[in-house]
């Protein structure tokens, strides 16, 4: 495949090259940073690849993206070249073809790519996990999640109303990258990291993503038990309404310091948490009839009923338990797919610094049900 | 002070002539051939064929035909592609849930 052009463009001042970026389907609306080929170089010097290398080729889109196409649009993005590394390993999870990224930005549902980066890289750069975790407010979330929406629009031409059939679309198609928070303990022993479950070094960090909808906060400050926070995270994992309920999809439980403290206090890994969600978000077929869903409906995805007449849901091992968010009355979230694994598998790759070695995966140290790999 | 910049992509108006089907063009006769594109999404194949029912009963096609996308993510492959431009006057696709 012939990579495209690097074509360069004199404009008069830097306010009239904002302005044409802004005219033409370069931007997500707001104003981007002209990307010159010095800041571009510099970008690209902050990754671990080579300026012609090519990323990947998205699938029935037959586009590849170059490394120096990431770069233009980091640079766009307000990306510090520090955060490039990042902004690759992201592109690196969203071109493993089980991604079905053409599918992703293309369907009416509307999908963004929520991104949790799990490791200290995050944290050198300054990536947020506390309050207001899902923005705004930070470079680093704020700029690494356009980059990769950016590079959408202009090498992948995902265009709204063109490639990108969004009925709706959310906030988190600006952005949606975030930092794994601090993990709880049980006792002195703290949850293992995200980075830690996908079978890599604590010292590593890892992007993992999910194509989302838009998250749904998750209230609950009255003193709710383990049992009791299962019973409301359950319920919100199996509204009839979110497109992946009842199929085999996955999703992001994104627990806050007091939710996830009362499943620690519990004794309770992130692990198990996995196991008993996916549980809970079983639904029914008299369940999907209340909210007014016809099971049997031609062409539907729900997955069959068991014995018990329990349709499942997203399986343990696609459900992500992620402590982030910052601390308050007693809020979490819930990032759903917004299809089944068919059609955008969770993945996870390592992110890579210059003139280090690649973080290496120990399959045999993984959680084994977990498949975001 | 001029400022030198990397284009992102192709300008709109580039891209638009760059990525255009080309195809002779037939004339449309009286009767024409309507060919369907199911794009695979629930339902899709119930609504084109009702809608060439009531075409053909209106009088405003001599008939039709219909091709089924693998999947609704997938483009119509190259034989589709290929048989819709040797039979089909007009071609209606784009139908989703």
């Amino acid at each position: 495949m012939t990579m495209p052009e690097r074509k360069l463009e004199r404009f008069d001042s830097y306010l009239t090259a904002v302005e044409a970026f802004l005219d033409e389907p370069w931007s997500d609306g707001l104003p981007v940073i002209p990307p010159t080929p010095a800041l571009v170089e510099r970008m690209v010097a902050a990754g671990a690849r080579g300026m012609d290398e090519c990323l990947g080729i998205v699938p029935r889109r037959d586009l590849p993206l170059y490394v120096w196409q990431a770069a233009t649009c980091a640079v766009m993005a307000g990306c510090k070249p520090e955060y490039f590394p990042v902004v690759l390993a992201t592109w690196d999870a969203m071109l493993d073809p089980r991604f079905s990224l053409h599918t992703v930005l293309s369907s009416t549902g509307g999908v963004a790519i929520a991104a949790v980066v799990s490791g200290p890289y995050a944290e050198r750069i300054g990536m947020r996990s506390g309050m207001g975790v899902f923005g705004p407010g930070n470079r680093a979330n704020a700029t690494i999640g356009r980059a990769i929406r950016l590079g959408a629009f202009t090498a992948l031409k995902a265009v709204t109303g063109e490639l990108d059939a969004s009925s709706f679309g959310h906030a988190g198609k600006y952005t949606f990258h975030f930092a794994e928070g601090d993990p709880p303990l049980i006792g002195s022993t703290p949850w293992p990291t995200i980075r830690e479950q996908f079978g890599y070094d604590r010292s590593a960090t890892t992007v993992s993503i999910i194509p989302a909808e838009a998250p749904r906060q998750i209230m609950h400050r009255f003193q709710p038990t383990a049992e009791d926070m299962f019973k409301a995270i359950g319920h919100t994992m199996r509204d009839p309404a979110q497109n992946g309920t009842g199929t085999d999809t996955c999703s992001m439980l994104v627990l806050g310091p007091e939710h996830a403290s009362i499943f620690a206090d519990a004794g309770m890994m992130p692990g198990e948490l996995r196991r008993e969600f996916a549980r809970r978000a079983r639904t029914s077929i008299d369940a999907l009839a209340a909210a007014g869903f016809r099971y049997d409906y031609p062409g539907n995805r729900y997955n069959a009923p068991d014995a018990e007449g329990n349709i499942a849901g997203a399986s343990a091992g696609h459900i992500l338990v992620v402590p982030s968010g910052g601390p308050g009355a007693g809020w979490s979230a819930y990032i759903p797919s917004w299809s089944w694994v068919d059609d955008g598998h969770p993945i996870t790759r390592p992110v890579c610094l210059p003139g280090q070695p690649v973080p290496v995966r120990d399959a045999a140290r993984a959680e084994a049900d977990l498949d975001f790999v | 002070m001029s400022i030198d910049v990397i284009l992102p992509a192709p300008r709109a108006h580039t891209a638009k002539v760059q990525g255009s089907i080309r195809h002779t063009w037939k004339g449309i006769p009286d009767k024409p051939v309507l060919g369907l594109i199911d794009n695979a999404k629930p339902r899709a194949g119930d609504l084109l064929s009702a809608l060439a029912r009531v075409l053909e009963r209106q009088g405003v096609i001599g008939s039709h035909f219909t091709v089924r996308k693998g999947s609704a993510s997938d483009p119509i492959n190259a034989e589709q592609r290929a048989d819709l431009l040797a039979r089909a006057h007009v071609i209606v696709s784009g139908v989703g849930d």
